[in-house]
């Protein structure tokens, strides 16, 4: 147990630099530039927590996020973390580190007490690499005393065991969604803002608070960048800020609503692959071929005037043996 | 505008460049509503304004509002002091948006120019506002608050035995303001002018006891009787107004005071009437009034409150306090009557005190002092008229009105104002008005032609007081069926467009689905409003419904209204845009929007306006009460057509009142097939085949006669369709004096539909999609 003359950092302190610490390696991970601080995670490490998050097309252009970068972004903590703690684990052979190790490892950890100070001593020479990697990651706080360092797990290391779904885990809500379509997030977050830019506009900043509004174009963005209406909405409702939970619904229905009539006007064209035939011989092998192509389901669209047809894709191929049947 | 950008004089120019647009439109007098543009386009273009630095202090959490650098300011509404805070604001700020959460105000010269008005001063503006502050206020507010208060309050335009003077305790600013060419032209120097300026010197009382009551205890004026001399100096009263205007804050920025101190006024003389023992004002309305007599005195200004509020209680109580002879302008000769009414039925007034000047009818009252109601039309009108009317406006022209009240303030051309105002002398002017719609250049006319704004009512307040009704707003989107899109997307129809969104089958049964809900189960009393004369008239035909438009005589209107109010067959009423301003319908509490005109806001807050006046019980009213909705307004819009984009743009105002429109997109219900009208394609071609073959001149928009007493007809004839915007529910009546009303009460307990949040009515439940 941890000597009288190393202070343990209350609850809330450790709360607090977990999610500082994690919230840094967000800002660092999606490469915004706006993180103060770096991690100590090596360049390759950091790219491979990147790939499929970001992509970069061209060298000399900042890397874009992706589809499920963005999605990434809209998660839980808890859900984030899991996503990074994968594909440490995946990626820890490539550092020489024994995957049952590492799993035992977390594993362990997990069940470790929020807040307890623990010796490193006690760990092995392959652990206490990792653990500098987690304390970069906010699971634990690394502190030196005067001959020995010590490792205190954080919430997050705690909850890694919990289901993902469990609500003790989440943060205290912090978005105010108004009928107009305003956001108000109490939040001093630059990750905050950042979430928040994915679909909608900043038009204040404010030293606690981010004003923004959700307008069709910002939406439309979104969408494009492939995040969908769904995962906005739960974004919205898992963090209404506690003034808005208690009505109900926590984010106007007319807002919910709005946005996924909005998405869904942008999926109202449905592609269907296709075959245009024409120059049919005769008007008997024309009709014929309608016949066959309506019999298979596969009669896209017909114009019996100048004898031409469109079938599906998948019937192509029958269609295609059968007109050739028949011009024998 | 960054934060570290401080000094430079940024916010001025900002503000002074935007006024100098506004008031050289007011040279044009009147636009039509298509010019009408959302405001918050454009101004929030790329904006993404930095605040963060701003020092939060450290008991922030318990105060109420942020003030950023550029003006605006947000006020967080489930704050304990969220009243106090509210009421300062709106006495300092113009309300941007005011949904359920946080409020947006922004701070401009007129706003504060405002709060001078009703007697705040620099200083208290700037210690409250920084009280409520959860940040130091910043730089740039304080000085602009500085900037545009300096000169506040110093002026004073007084009439005395009907001539026009200028009043200052600063003879150097009477002396600067006779510098400019305007004013100097404007005076009238006395013959054998005293002294080298030719000030008149006199004594008045300073002011008494100002009060600005409900705010924090530093805001509470200090009283200060003393005996001031003043200077002054006479001006021509037909250059009254472009005296004033040269006054504001964009040219010499010395705006004048209208007091009106009508106790000591022994000149003219004072009417006998008061307040009638059940005329018990509403708080806002108390409210209202506070603002207009704080300091004993009357000021010019403009109240706004929400139709169905009970505008006209807070005319006929300042009219009762002032005593004097009062002129009330109405907008057309509909709503004369029902201002006569109004003032006999809340006031002691006789009924030979009171008289009507219309083109009907021609009163004049009886005695020394007396009220007369009519229409601005009937005051500016400038041909010729019968002799009596030229008696009678002889009269009304040299009186010294006491009171000029003026109802529906937003809706009259800045012209007929100006001429109006010119012609009438008047004491204290009061406007009254439902929608001030900003950024509407008519809007800003008002606060030199009448004064500053001194009231207006937060909407979802009174909702939540139960002061009126609790609407239920939804947007009905209906598909276009194919044939009917394809007509509308056919370059030769553009013509027809309107008449082929409105006549869409499945908009028609998404209609006749809705009258039949609400008039088979629950019924309601509903009223369906279309411009498009083609449309109302086939709707009304094809439905079996009465209808009223512009060319409806006066007996017939009345008849169908009157069967509308208490017949239990005739539950359902089409009206045209006529609809929107003249009749009143107190019964009505669903309105079914079938076409409306082009974006705008106005007309769109005016119809539902026509629903809002509160009914049945009010703990039945109020949230979590059985009766938490009993308004509905549904508009309906044919999905990808230009109406999509006009009905965003018409919900604006109301959703920046805190309403918001439900879309609803699966109307009729698949189930409700066969029985609805058009459900068979052969039906459907046969009415596409109809607007098809009807001529363009039917299919347009309907062209309204003219009529003596209506202000709207001459916006009807400048632009087409503008009249459209005029006025909706006349404050004519309470419940306590509707006849509908124990019918109305006793539907709603016969019909006892549990109506806890959740228990909705069932389109609003149902899920989208």
């Amino acid at each position: 147990m941890p000597p009288n003359t190393v202070r343990r950092p209350s609850l809330e302190e450790l709360e607090t630099y977990a999610l500082g610490q994690w919230e840094c390696f967000l800002l660092q991970l999606i490469s915004s530039g706006q993180s103060e601080r770096q991690t100590n995670f090596s360049p390759s490490m950091m790219r491979i927590f990147q790939r499929g998050l970001l992509s970069q097309s061209r060298d000399k252009e900042a890397p874009r996020l992706t589809d499920s970068g963005f999605q990434f972004l809209l998660m839980d903590t808890n859900a984030q973390l899991w996503y990074i703690i994968r594909e440490y684990i995946s990626n820890s052979e490539e550092q020489g580190v024994d995957q049952a190790d590492l799993i035992a490892f977390l594993l362990e950890l997990s069940f470790h007490t929020t807040g307890e100070a623990y010796n490193t001593n006690t760990l092995t020479d392959e652990q206490k690499s990792m653990i500098k990697d987690l304390a970069d990651l906010g699971l634990v706080k690394l502190q030196q005393g005067r001959k020995e360092s010590w490792f205190i797990p954080t919430k997050l290391a705690t909850n890694l065991s919990l289901s993902l779904t469990d609500s003790s885990s989440r943060k205290e809500g912090f978005v105010v969604v108004e009928t107009n379509f305003r956001m108000y997030a109490y939040s001093t977050s630059k990750l905050h803002c950042e979430i928040l830019q994915l679909f909608s506009r900043i038009e204040y900043q404010l030293p606690n608070l981010i004003v923004t509004a959700m307008t069709k174009e910002s939406l439309y963005a979104a969408f494009e960048n492939g995040i969908t209406a769904e995962q906005i909405i739960t974004f919205l409702q898992q963090n209404a800020h506690p003034r808005v939970t208690e009505r109900v619904p926590s984010v106007p229905e007319n807002v919910t609503d709005q946005i996924r009539l909005w998405e869904a006007d942008l999926n109202r064209v449905e592609m269907t692959h296709a075959h245009l035939y024409d120059e049919f011989p005769s008007r008997d092998v024309y009709e014929e071929g309608c016949e066959f192509a309506r019999m298979h389901g596969g009669l896209l669209w017909e114009d019996a005037k100048r004898m031409r047809i469109v079938v599906k894709a998948e019937i192509h191929m029958h269609m295609r043996e059968h007109l050739r049947g028949q011009n024998k | 505008m960054g934060h570290g950008e401080k000094g430079r004089p940024n916010k001025k120019i900002k503000f002074s460049s935007k006024d100098d647009r506004r008031s050289s439109g007011a040279e044009d007098a009147f636009y039509p509503d298509e010019i009408e543009d959302d405001y918050r386009d454009g101004e929030n273009e790329g904006k993404k304004t930095d605040f963060s630095k701003l020092e939060l202090k450290p008991d922030h959490a318990n105060r109420p509002l942020w003030a950023c650098a550029d003006g605006r300011i947000f006020l967080e509404t489930f704050s304990p002091l969220y009243k106090q805070a509210y009421d300062f604001l709106i006495a300092i700020a113009e309300p941007v948006c005011r949904p359920e959460s946080m409020h947006e105000y922004n701070l401009t010269p007129h706003s504060l120019y405002a709060a001078v008005s009703v007697g705040l001063e620099t200083e208290t503006i700037i210690s409250v506002l920084n009280k409520l502050s959860k940040t130091k206020l910043p730089k740039e507010m304080i000085d602009f608050i500085h900037a545009s208060t300096a000169n506040y309050g110093k002026v004073k335009l007084v009439l005395k035995k009907n001539r026009y003077f200028i009043e200052s305790p600063f003879p150097d600013v009477l002396k600067k303001l006779l510098r400019d060419e305007v004013i100097s032209q404007a005076r009238i120097t006395p013959e054998g002018a005293n002294g080298n300026d030719g000030f008149t010197v006199s004594k008045t009382m300073g002011e008494i006891g100002a009060s600005h009551d409900g705010l924090l205890n530093e805001a509470e004026l200090a009283a200060a009787a003393e005996e001031k001399e003043t200077h002054s100096f006479e001006i021509n009263p037909s250059q009254v107004e472009n005296v004033k205007q040269r006054c504001l804050p964009n040219a010499l920025n010395y705006p004048m005071l209208e007091e009106y101190d009508f106790r000591n006024d022994t000149v003219n003389p004072d009417l006998d009437m008061e307040l009638k023992p059940h005329a018990q004002p509403r708080p806002y309305q108390e409210k209202s009034l506070s603002k207009m007599f704080g300091n004993g005195r009357a000021r010019s200004g403009i109240i706004v409150l929400p139709c169905g509020a009970g505008k006209s209680l807070v005319g006929v109580s300042a009219a009762c306090r002032i005593k004097k002879s009062c002129l009330c302008l109405a907008t057309n000769a509909v709503s004369v009557d029902q201002w006569a009414f109004q003032f006999k039925l809340w006031s002691t007034i006789r009924d030979e005190q009171i008289c009507r000047f219309t083109s009907d009818s021609k009163e004049r009252f009886r005695g020394n002092a007396g009220v007369v109601v009519t229409t601005y039309n009937m005051v500016a009108f400038g041909g010729k008229r019968s002799e009596e009317s030229e008696k009678i406006i002889e009269e009304i022209r040299n009186r010294e009105w006491g009171l000029l009240l003026m109802d529906e303030v937003h809706v009259v051309p800045a012209h007929m104002f100006r001429k109006v105002i010119s012609l009438t002398k008047s004491h204290c002017k009061l406007g009254l008005t439902a929608t001030l719609v900003r950024e509407d250049e008519r809007i800003t006319d008002l606060n030199f032609l009448i004064g500053p704004k001194l009231y207006e009512a937060n909407w979802l307040d009174l909702v939540k007081g139960g002061f009126i009704a609790n609407v239920q707003c939804a947007e009905v989107w209906c598909p276009m069926t194919k044939e009917f899109f394809a007509e509308y997307l056919k370059k030769e129809n553009s013509k027809k467009k309107q008449a082929l969104y409105v006549m869409n089958p499945n908009k028609f049964r998404a209609c006749e689905f809705l009258i039949r809900f609400h008039e088979q189960q629950r019924g309601d009393k509903i009223i369906v409003f279309a411009d498009n004369l083609f449309a109302l008239t086939e709707y009304a035909m094809k439905l079996r419904k009465p209808m009223i438009y512009g060319a409806t005589s006066h007996v017939e209107r009345t008849k169908i209204l009157q069967a509308f109010k208490t017949s239990r067959d005739v539950n359902t009423v089409f009206l045209s845009k006529v609809g929107d301003n003249s009749i009143d319908i107190p019964e009505a509490n669903v309105i079914i929007q079938i076409s409306s005109h082009a974006g705008s806001r106005r007309q769109e807050a005016q119809r539902l306006g026509r629903i809002l006046r509160a009914k049945g019980k009010l703990e039945d009213r109020m949230a979590g009460g059985k009766e938490e909705y009993n308004a509905f307004f549904y508009s309906l819009v044919s999905t990808d057509t230009q109406e999509m984009y006009y009905s965003t743009k018409r919900q604006q105002f109301l959703i920046d009142q805190g309403y918001s429109f439900k879309v609803i997109t699966s109307l009729p219900p698949p189930d409700a097939g066969d029985e609805l009208s058009y459900c068979h394609h052969e039906e459907q071609m046969a009415l596409l085949g109809k607007v098809l073959s009807a001529g363009d001149d039917m299919v347009g928009l309907e062209q309204l006669d003219e009529d003596a007493d209506d202000i709207a007809l001459h916006k009807a004839r400048r632009s087409m369709g503008s009249m459209s915007t005029m006025s909706g529910a006349k404050g004519m009546v309470y419940m306590e004096y509707s006849t509908g009303k124990g019918k109305l009460a006793g539907q709603g307990q016969a019909k006892s539909k549990p109506k806890d949040p959740s228990k909705r009515h069932h389109l609003f439940k149902k899920r989208y999609g």
